[in-house]
């Protein structure tokens, strides 16, 4: 994706430092897949951030992986694939250009944080230069760290408003080498959900566990060929449900696409709500009715919701904050990308002031007021 | 401060206030028992309103507290401030609500770790952290600290299982961080909140997420000739793509006072012990322990077990568990340390370790968590000894530098509390400190929650003893 806006690249920390000290508001952007968190606005400079990019540090044994923020998904996901390892949580955006920087920032996991945790529950260290053009660590490179309070959970979602990452280690895990994908087509949204929360309490380890608004289920497991057909088979089992298993052709495509959100290209707007699977019904009953196009996500806790025109965003967030949701704007004009209702915003408020005493970033204000 | 104990007596009963020294004794130090501080006064709250109005009464006043558990910290995470107040969590016991469909379990901050376990094992549901020391220890406490156990590779630590949390924060002010479901939009304050030590003030509600029991177990014992091959032997785990719920090497020191405390049935002439547990799926579980068990006999263990059933399970674990109860019978006073690794280093973290031990001549047991690098070595020590004391602690000052050079941590789960301010220092940069301090004094503008721990101006106060909780001393709890 070409963007043509003005935008300061710096090309390492002390740049970026310099940058941020000397001008009024700033805001980063990695590779903009996901352009709301990205709006150009006239009093905002926009920081190119794809410059600071590059594998800092990778070993395979360690389960560990350290890298620029700049650096796009793919090459990421393409350096830990050599190893046979992967980042579990499957972010989006990876062939449109994401950078790992600006996942931080969204705190977007793709289907895959059903099976170990999400982002933020990768995440091992951070670097990042606050607002006064200071460059802070926290964490660590080990996967175990107690050490200090935990800056790099704090950056995940910060949506580049409490400092502007440069570094980021993760956690990673040695991916299967094989995957089955099987459908569930039931009778009615209803059937479908059911079956959900019947499967979710199961001890079934499932790779990924999507639920659609056409009230199928979609489900991956990985692991070992050899048993991959008798886990399926006893989940068929237990559902006494048919599965439709999507050939091996197919499968990988089937999951690289999601992370494309092909799906809602008709939509004006794409929105991250995070939930659990009890609020769903509640949820679907107005999308259905309002002919949203939706998606349930990682075992029912995230929806991914597209919707037309942009009125339709003020009833959206009306909704949110009558269910006490809270939503995020991904693609699409809006006033701010952050709708419905958010927890914590006075906790918030205060650590923002810390970071970023002169206000150089983005505020949170317009979050949902306790 | 006279007003504020007035104050106190007259929000709590007689039987939930103490000030006099006979009541006040048992509070003055935790699991590092080497710090004791007497303070003003202890109360013991049984209400969220009780609590809130404690912190405020405190902030009012500016008078230090330090909330508590069952103070079973080992970093001297729950030590009173001199003359401050203890607010004793225990009484805030109950599980308020638990969801077998959302898989939640909403409690307050007193109970004790292995109860919501315990709550939601009808369901075939668990909470995940396991710290050794889980009959006793709080959910508040884990949170403070971050807990970990032995399972962390795998399934993380604390905050990987928190999702909400109502606190009160050190001015009196209440908020509400994260949600019931297990993904956020905005950033993650419970993230931060976690491993935060008190400095946040005090958790009131905590919204933990369960998991489904895992549905079967594989768990290998191997017996080796040296430590080089135990740590040989998980690189070639790690290599193979096997993802171990649960990996720990224990040394030779380590078996001897394991055996003579529990009788694990460990074989006491093995130079190292490694515990390998497979958990999941029936199918995958069994299909991966083929491959583990091939792995094992080729890294040449010279004796091996695998555990036949549930109880032999337990056997194997009772032993690891009980490790560092069971040093106390080699020696009165130790230190236990908490450092960490990359896991690749964890062979010449030994050697130097063990260099290091010559060179002072004190003896060192070493018991960790192989599978992330987190080592707990146990410097036994006497301090009747000339310089005894003083030379365990240089020992150990040196070890936390060891893990610091080779790029791992000081702290792997035991957090920084009292115990290792000053090498937080030695860690983190004066601009990455100075940040953590601005974003305590934002929370708390006039430090008065659990002031002095994990960050500090001044000398760390000297140590006067180092041993066995009295807890462990009774065999009532184990600690890892």
């Amino acid at each position: 994706m070409v963007d043509s806006r003005p935008s300061l690249a710096p090309k390492n920390e002390e740049q970026l430092g310099e940058m941020i000290q000397h001008h009024r508001r700033l805001l980063p952007m990695g590779g903009s897949t996901k352009p709301t968190l990205v709006r150009a606005r006239p009093d905002l400079v926009l920081i190119d951030m794809k410059g600071i990019s590059g594998i800092v540090e990778y070993e395979p044994e360690e389960y560990t992986i350290t890298v620029r923020a700049g650096t796009s998904l793919r090459e990421v996901a393409r350096e830990l694939a050599t190893h046979g390892q992967f980042l579990p949580f499957a972010p989006p955006f990876l062939d449109e250009g994401a950078t790992i920087g600006g996942t931080v920032a969204s705190g977007l996991s793709g289907p895959g944080r059903h099976r170990y945790g999400g982002l933020r529950d990768f995440i091992l260290g951070v670097h990042l230069v606050d607002g006064r053009g200071v460059r802070i660590v926290g964490g660590g490179k080990v996967v175990k760290n107690a050490a200090g309070f935990d800056l790099p959970k704090l950056m995940v979602g910060s949506l580049g408003r409490l400092g502007i990452l440069t570094r980021v280690s993760f956690k990673i895990f040695p991916r299967p080498t094989h995957y089955i994908t099987a459908r569930i087509h039931f009778e009615s949204f209803g059937a479908a959900h059911r079956a959900l929360t019947k499967l979710a309490v199961q001890p079934f380890e499932f790779a990924a566990l999507e639920l659609e608004a056409s009230g199928e289920i979609v489900l991956r497991m990985g692991g070992r060929p050899a048993s991959l057909e008798t886990r399926l088979n006893r989940i068929e089992r237990f559902l006494d449900h048919p599965l439709q298993r999507v050939d091996n052709d197919s499968e990988s495509a089937y999951w690289r696409d999601y992370g494309h959100f092909g799906w809602t290209s008709n939509a004006t707007h794409l929105i991250k709500v995070p939930l659990t699977i009890k609020r769903i019904p509640e949820l679907e009953a107005a999308l259905s009715d309002w002919r949203w196009v939706r998606r349930y996500s990682a075992g029912g806790n995230i929806a991914w919701i597209g919707s037309n025109g942009s009125e339709s965003i003020d009833q959206l967030h009306r909704l949110l904050q009558e269910m006490k949701l809270a939503g995020l704007i991904l693609r699409g004009e809006t006033e701010s990308p952050t709708i419905g209702h958010y927890r914590g915003g006075k906790f918030l408020r205060r650590i923002q002031k810390a970071i970023d005493p002169e206000g150089k970033f983005l505020s949170f204000d317009s979050l949902g007021k306790d | 401060m006279k007003d504020l104990l007035g104050e106190l007596r007259a929000l709590y009963p007689a039987d939930r206030f103490f000030d006099r020294s006979a009541e006040l004794v048992s509070y003055e130090s935790d699991g590092l028992t080497a710090f004791q501080a007497r303070p003003a006064a202890v109360v013991l709250p049984e209400s969220r309103e009780e609590i809130i109005e404690t912190v405020r009464l405190c902030y009012q006043t500016e008078t230090p507290f330090v909330a508590r558990g069952s103070g079973t910290s080992l970093s001297g995470g729950s030590m009173p401030v001199p003359d401050g107040i203890v607010i004793g969590l225990n009484r805030m016991n109950r599980i308020l609500r638990l969801d077998p469909e959302e898989m939640i379990a909403v409690v307050e901050s007193g109970v004790i770790n292995l109860k919501v376990s315990e709550a939601a094992a009808p369901y075939g549901l668990y909470y995940a952290p396991d710290p050794s020391s889980q009959q006793i220890c709080t959910i508040g406490g884990n949170i403070a600290f971050n807990s970990g156990g032995a399972h962390c590779l795998k399934y993380g630590m604390t905050t990987n299982h928190v999702l909400k949390i109502v606190a009160v924060l050190p001015d009196g002010e209440v908020v509400e961080l994260g949600d019931e479901g297990v993904d956020t939009a905005g950033p993650d304050l419970v993230g931060l909140y976690c491993g935060s030590e008190g400095l946040f003030g005090i958790a009131l509600e905590i919204t933990l997420r369960l998991l489904p029991k895992p549905e079967h177990f594989q768990t290998i014992l191997a017996a080796y000739e040296s430590l080089a091959q135990a740590g040989d032997a998980v690189s070639a785990v790690v290599s193979s793509g096997i993802l171990p719920g649960a990996m720990e090497i224990m040394d030779n020191l380590s078996i001897q006072a394991i055996e003579t405390a529990v009788h694990a049935g460990y074989p006491t002439d093995a130079a190292a012990l490694l515990l390998v547990e497979l958990d999941g799926e029936k199918e995958t579980v069994d299909s991966d322990f083929k491959h583990l068990d091939k792995l094992v006999r080729d890294t040449g263990a010279y004796e091996i077990r695998v555990a036949r059933d549930s109880d032999e399970r337990a056997r194997f674990w009772k032993g690891r568990k009980s490790a560092f109860s069971a040093i106390g019978r080699l020696s009165r006073e130790f230190i236990v340390q908490d450092g960490v690794v990359p896991r690749a280093r964890l062979g010449e973290a030994l050697s130097e370790i063990q260099r290091l031990s010559e060179k002072y001549s004190i003896r060192v047991a070493n018991v960790f968590h192989a599978g992330d690098g987190n080592l707990h070595p146990l410097i036994l020590f006497d301090s009747a000894e000339e310089r005894g004391l003083e030379r365990a602690e240089e020992l150990a000052g040196e070890i936390l530098r060891l893990c610091i050079r080779l790029g791992g941590s000081i702290t792997g789960e035991h957090g920084v509390g009292m115990e290792k301010r000053t090498y937080l220092t030695e860690m983190f940069s004066e601009n990455d400190i100075t940040m953590m301090k601005r974003l305590r004094r934002v929370i708390d503008s006039k430090e008065i929650s659990n002031r002095g721990k994990m960050l500090t101006d001044g000398e760390a106060p000297s140590l006067t003893h180092r041993g066995l909780h009295p807890l462990e001393a009774a065999g009532t709890i184990s600690r890892e």
